[in-house]
């Protein structure tokens, strides 16, 4: 398809999505321009809902990564959310034990190393179930998505349980640990975030492994037989996406909460994979995606406040829609035959 | 031992609808990782109805209106406009997922649960134990038997999957025999979640499919595509789902008992295992790896 | 044109920027047989699939009974009687020949159908026709010329008289092909009318009535068989004359082996192929040639399994793995190019990288843009590879030239001595690329490169061969050699090795 045809596509499927959502506003009983006013207003109405919505940004913009790279390998990471939590899990697991006994410069280090390693040990399962038993990692990444849910929540209870309250969180991690926000609300982590962004495209788009990625995303025999060891390339690139994702995890941990709250993510792994399909191997697209879904779950928040009788709830509609729009954006050229 | 039985028998049912039907739609050829939308968007508005109209035999039929209306919107984009599958499934189901809750605080003001349904409002059972969908269960599951294997329409399911060429060349529309497949995939997935809400259940809980219908697709895949194997695969899965009900507080060391979350992960774990043992075997058999054509990526 | 007769007058098709037909025009008169032919690219298969229903002209008419039809689709055309077999099967693996072949015009009550009454009705058209396949079989399990001939009894089975046959013998034994030809005799004699689309022209000449030949997208004749031969038919289809090679103009050196397979069970699987040789192995699909292919890239190890062996200049590969191997002085050219040979997503520089050498560095290396494309660009001159675009995405280029870039990329892998192991080198490929392949090749071997070829197509194999080898169920026959007097080979005795006759002089020699 020419650009020219491209963009009049994504005009026109951007004006159909924002007809579709006002229905559903007007639906539900409110206006939707004071929604959208709402929306922008809370997102970027000033440097201090801005800086909320970097916030949201940064895990968003970390499962983006990781979805990213295993889509350019072929593979569905669609447990970016449950590595994530396992990411969160390890590192607070580890700040709780280490954290008292251990130099903080010992101890942050080596949190990360292994929130990221438990990540990717966690994608690692799905991975080795799809080379060993062929299982396709969707299902399998849903599946272990749920287990990572029960083991955090089950976690959280009975083993790091805060006994000061009621609370389903953990005990906080040691103030030496704890990142201080970066600018207002922005996290350390928010230009981590984008350097990795920047550090995935570079790898994927200029060196060697990156061709090798792509060249077993697209075509896995062709690639085997030009001497490419297809299934250790995809499994790298799975478990390099886990452990991306598991960043997300300690970015909550020790550059937000300072502990582990159960259910604290609003689904930043599914959110992180619209981001990555609507991006679809554009690093620009991929941040103004970012940015886009951020706003919305800073948006979300005021939603319940500042309006009659929409609730955050919308926020999950609205992307559930866009995605739906992505959907008709895959669709393959036509042909005389399927 | 009748307790595990009946257990076993209610529990599987949801499983049962929602394998068969996610069988129709795969073994045609269209991949549909939807199922757990599609049964929730079942779920919800057989809820709704029933609360009200008072009629649960409306409500069932408005459940599996409902979600046929999804699978239709999932064959529009598969089919029609041939997008990605996968990603097709996954929209269904955040669409669902997102907007159940927004319309349950709409209708109800509460954004978790629809108001509890009194007796009247759901499907009552028969002599007070078992409900005729239990029983319609294995019916449904022989009548599509018969359907696959010696009708017409079965024969072109099965093309539809693995050379739809074939079938065009003769004049027949693999697509229409594919959106058929999945409005059906649709209504049986409906009928899944009425069950759930006005008949196991009183009322429409938030995400009370909970996963099924990824279970569903695991029992679709252990039974390689058949509505025998979906049976099959179903009743597996719902029976390790009924051990995790009953044996919930059996203490096992001492007075402690197994942490209700491992429990709750047991089933997916148990899919999971289950899948990877079925799959070695099946790589060994002669017959090797069944998997329809038009879904092998 | 008369009653009974049917054709396509005028024809064009354009997809996109493609002019797949710009004039087509010819006629089956009913109860004949003619052939359509053309290279590849021709736009055979276009005119074919506009005359079946299946595409719908730019411009021009689809003539039924010498009358012009409008919005012409598969419907109507199988209700005029016309059924078309396509070189690519329509058969579903996993059901039987009997349900595939009553696909579409199932006996069936209220939707339940009566198995019975079909059965009753394959088995008489099997006697009438002479046609023959196992109906409880899976297809899947069929060798390919039964499932060819599944194709056609479903295409009779659905009551067509008039035929539309694409390269019907591309997957025949010559045997088989002189059976195949009969039964088309006696088709017509029943009062079918078949149109053969292939590029075998001697199976034209014996078969046909008619022939149209297409070049470059119009009809440039339409010729009676028995006025006109190959030599100008292939004049016709080409617009020049072309000099392919006849024979190898060199020895090989007998001295070095470059590759050994050799068989430690039986001891009859074996053979050798030395520094500056090329050896054939004939034999349709589906005798051997993939587990061969496959043993050595090392991705199918059946024929490993059965205890046979190869080395590569000496070198055991039994313990290798699809990279190890791919490191060593070997280039392959896959047998289908679009799957196993080039990612078509990927554009033609980044194609050429895949190759060995440079994919051996360090992993998260930056690859050298621009030193790549201008190295791209020479190879893409050097090969005849049109258009000489190295950002374009290889899925653009035709299948000429993409077989040309695969030569390209390996043949740049290798050193003067090296193994070349190339698979139907030329299918569906014009001729000109054929021509330039062809002589890629022969100079390789000339400097001393060891080639083994494996291909259908006799003609190629007789062109470029020292020595024949014939696949028939997984088992090897020969050597053949040529014939001292003529320098050519014996088609006959070699057309039986292929049909699975001649065993017990096979295995003497």
């Amino acid at each position: 398809m020419t650009s020219v045809k491209k963009y009049q596509e994504s005009f026109f499927l951007t004006i159909g999505t924002l007809a579709v959502l006002s229905a559903i506003v007007l639906g539900i009983g409110d206006s939707p321009i004071s929604v959208a006013s709402v929306l922008l207003n809370s997102a970027f109405g000033s440097l201090e809902n801005f800086s909320y919505t970097l916030f949201y940004s940064t895990p968003i913009l970390l499962t983006a990564c990781s979805v990213r790279l295993a889509l350019a390998a072929g593979l569905f990471n669609i447990g970016a959310e449950g590595q994530m939590l396992i990411g969160a899990l390890a590192s607070v697991a580890f700040g709780l034990w280490f954290g008292p006994t251990l130099p903080v410069f010992v101890v942050i280090p080596s949190a990360i190393v292994f929130a990221m390693a438990a990540a990717a040990f966690w994608a690692g399962i799905a991975g080795w179930l799809r080379v060993r038993h062929g299982i396709h990692e969707v299902i399998s990444t849903i599946l272990l998505n749920f287990v990572a849910l029960a083991l955090v929540n089950w976690s959280v209870l009975e083993i790091f349980k805060n006994p000061e309250n009621q609370s389903l969180e953990t005990t906080w991690i040691a103030e030496g640990l704890r990142f201080g926000p970066l600018w207002k609300h922005a996290t350390v982590f928010a230009p981590l975030a984008i350097g990795l962004a920047v550090l995935v495209h570079a790898v994927l788009t200029t060196t060697w492994f990156g061709l090798r990625v792509r060249s077993t995303g697209h075509n896995p025999r062709a690639s085997e037989l030009a001497g490419i060891a297809a299934t250790k390339i995809r499994l790298k690139s799975l478990l390099i996406a886990g452990a991306i994702a598991g960043l997300a995890g300690v970015n909550e941990v020790f550059g937000h909460a300072y502990r582990l709250i159960d259910g604290f993510s609003p689904g930043y792994g599914f959110i992180g994979l619209s981001v990555a399909l609507i991006a679809r191997g554009s690093l620009p697209m991929l941040i103004a995606a970012t940015l886009l879904f951020g706003a919305l779950q800073k948006g979300a928040l005021d939603l319940d406040l500042e309006t009659e009788r929409v609730t955050r709830d919308l926020a999950a509609v609205i992307q559930a829609v866009i995605l739906l729009v992505l959907a008709l954006q895959t669709r393959k050229k036509g042909g005389a035959s399927s | 031992m009748t307790e595990f039985l009946f257990t076993v028998a209610s529990v599987s049912t949801p499983l049962v609808y929602a394998a068969l039907g996610g069988m129709l739609s795969e073994r045609a050829g269209v991949v549909n990782i939807a199922l757990e939308g599609l049964m929730l968007a079942g779920a919800f508005t057989a809820a709704t109805v029933a609360w009200a109209t008072k009629d649960p035999w409306l409500a069932f039929v408005a459940g599996v209106l409902a979600s046929s209306v999804f699978g239709a919107l999932h064959a529009l984009l598969t089919i029609t406009f041939r997008a990605h599958a996968i990603i097709s499934g996954l929209a269904v189901n955040a669409v669902v997922a997102g907007l159940t809750p927004v319309l349950c605080k709409t209708l109800f003001d509460s954004s978790t649960s629809s108001p509890m349904l009194e007796n009247a409002q759901r499907i009552t059972a028969l002599g007070g134990r078992v409900s005729p969908l239990v029983i319609c269960a294995p019916i449904v599951a022989l009548l599509l038997y018969v359907m696959h294997r010696w009708s017409r329409f079965g024969q072109y399911i099965r093309f539809a999957g693995e050379v739809p060429d074939a079938l065009d060349a003769q004049g027949i529309s693999s697509q229409k025999v594919r959106w058929l497949a999945v409005c059906l995939s649709g209504a049986l997935c409906g009928v899944a979640g009425a069950y759930l809400s006005i008949d196991h259940g009183a009322g429409f809980t938030r995400n009370m499919t909970a996963g099924r219908g990824y279970v569903a697709l695991a029992a679709v895949i252990v039974g390689r595509w058949t509505p025998q194997g979906a049976l099959a695969g179903a009743l597996i899965f719902g029976s390790i789902e009924a051990c995790q009900i009953l044996f919930q507080d059996i203490p096992l060391w001492g007075d402690r008992t197994l942490p209700v979350q491992w429990m709750q992960s047991l089933p997916f774990i148990a899919t999971l295992l289950v899948l990877a043992v079925v799959n070695r075997r099946a790589a060994k058999s002669p017959g090797g790896l069944f998997v329809p054509k038009a879904l092998s990526s | 044109m008369s009653s009974g007769d049917i054709g396509l007058q005028n024809i064009s098709k354009v997809f996109g920027n493609v002019c797949a037909n710009k004039s087509v025009s010819f006629t089956l008169r009913s109860g004949t047989i003619h052939g359509l032919v053309g290279e590849n690219g021709a736009g055979k298969s276009t005119s074919m699939k506009i005359l079946f229903g299946m595409i719908t002209p730019t411009s021009g008419h689809v003539m039924i009974d010498g009358r012009p039809v409008d919005n012409w689709n598969v419907r109507k055309a199988a209700a005029t009687g016309l059924g078309m077999v396509q070189q690519h099967f329509h058969l579903s693996d996993v059901e039987t020949a009997h349900d595939n072949i009553v696909l579409g015009s199932e006996s069936a009550l209220l939707g339940i159908r009566n198995r019975k009454a079909e059965r009753r009705k394959i088995e008489t058209l099997m006697r009438n026709t002479g046609l023959y396949v196992p109906l409880d079989q899976k297809t899947g399990a069929l060798p390919i010329g039964q499932k060819s001939r599944c194709e056609i009894l479903k295409a009779l089975y659905s009551g067509a008289r008039r035929l539309i046959l694409d390269e019907p013998t591309s997957v025949l034994t010559p045997y088989e092909v002189n059976d195949f030809l009969n039964i088309l005799k006696t088709l017509r004699s029943q009062g079918h009318s078949i149109l053969i689309v292939t590029h075998k022209l001697g199976e034209i000449m014996q078969v046909c009535d008619e022939v149209t030949v297409l070049r470059a997208g119009s009809t440039v004749a339409q010729l009676q068989t028995l006025n006109t031969s190959v030599d100008e038919i292939t004049r016709l289809m080409v617009g020049r004359t072309l000099t392919l090679p006849t024979k190898p103009n060199h020895q090989p050196n007998s001295a070095a082996n470059v590759l050994e397979i050799y068989d430690s069970k039986a001891h009859r699987f074996a053979f050798t192929v030395s520094s500056g040789e090329v050896v054939g192995i004939a034999g349709v699909e589906g005798n051997g040639q993939d587990e061969l292919v496959g043993l050595i890239t090392r991705q199918n190890l059946k024929f490993e399994h059965q205890g046979i062996g190869v080395k590569l200049f000496g070198n055991e590969l039994r313990e290798c793995d699809t990279r190890t191997v791919r490191s060593r002085d070997l280039a392959i050219v896959p047998a289908d190019r679009t799957h196993d040979g080039l990612v078509l997503e990927l554009s033609a520089a980044e194609n050429l990288l895949l190759g060995k050498k440079q994919c051996g560095a360090s992993d998260f290396s930056r690859i050298p843009v621009q030193t790549l494309e201008t190295s791209c660009l020479n190879q893409m001159r050097e090969f005849d590879v049109r258009p000489t675009e190295p950002g374009l995405p290889v899925g653009a280029f035709s299948g000429g030239n993409q077989q040309k870039l695969i030569l390209a990329r390996e043949l740049a892998g290798i050193t003067r001595n090296g193994f070349i192991l190339a698979a139907h080198p030329t299918r569906g490929v014009d001729l000109g690329a054929i021509e330039f392949i062809h002589r890629q090749l022969l100079d390789r071997a000339e400097s001393g490169a060891g080639i083994l070829l494996i291909s259908s197509e006799l003609s190629e194999l007789f062109a470029l061969c020292h020595k024949i080898y014939v696949l028939y169920k997984n088992e090897l026959r020969g050597p053949f050699f040529r014939d001292p007097r003529n320098f050519s080979f014996d088609s006959e005795v070699i057309g039986q090795a292929m049909t699975g006759l001649s065993q017990k002089r096979a295995q003497v020699s």
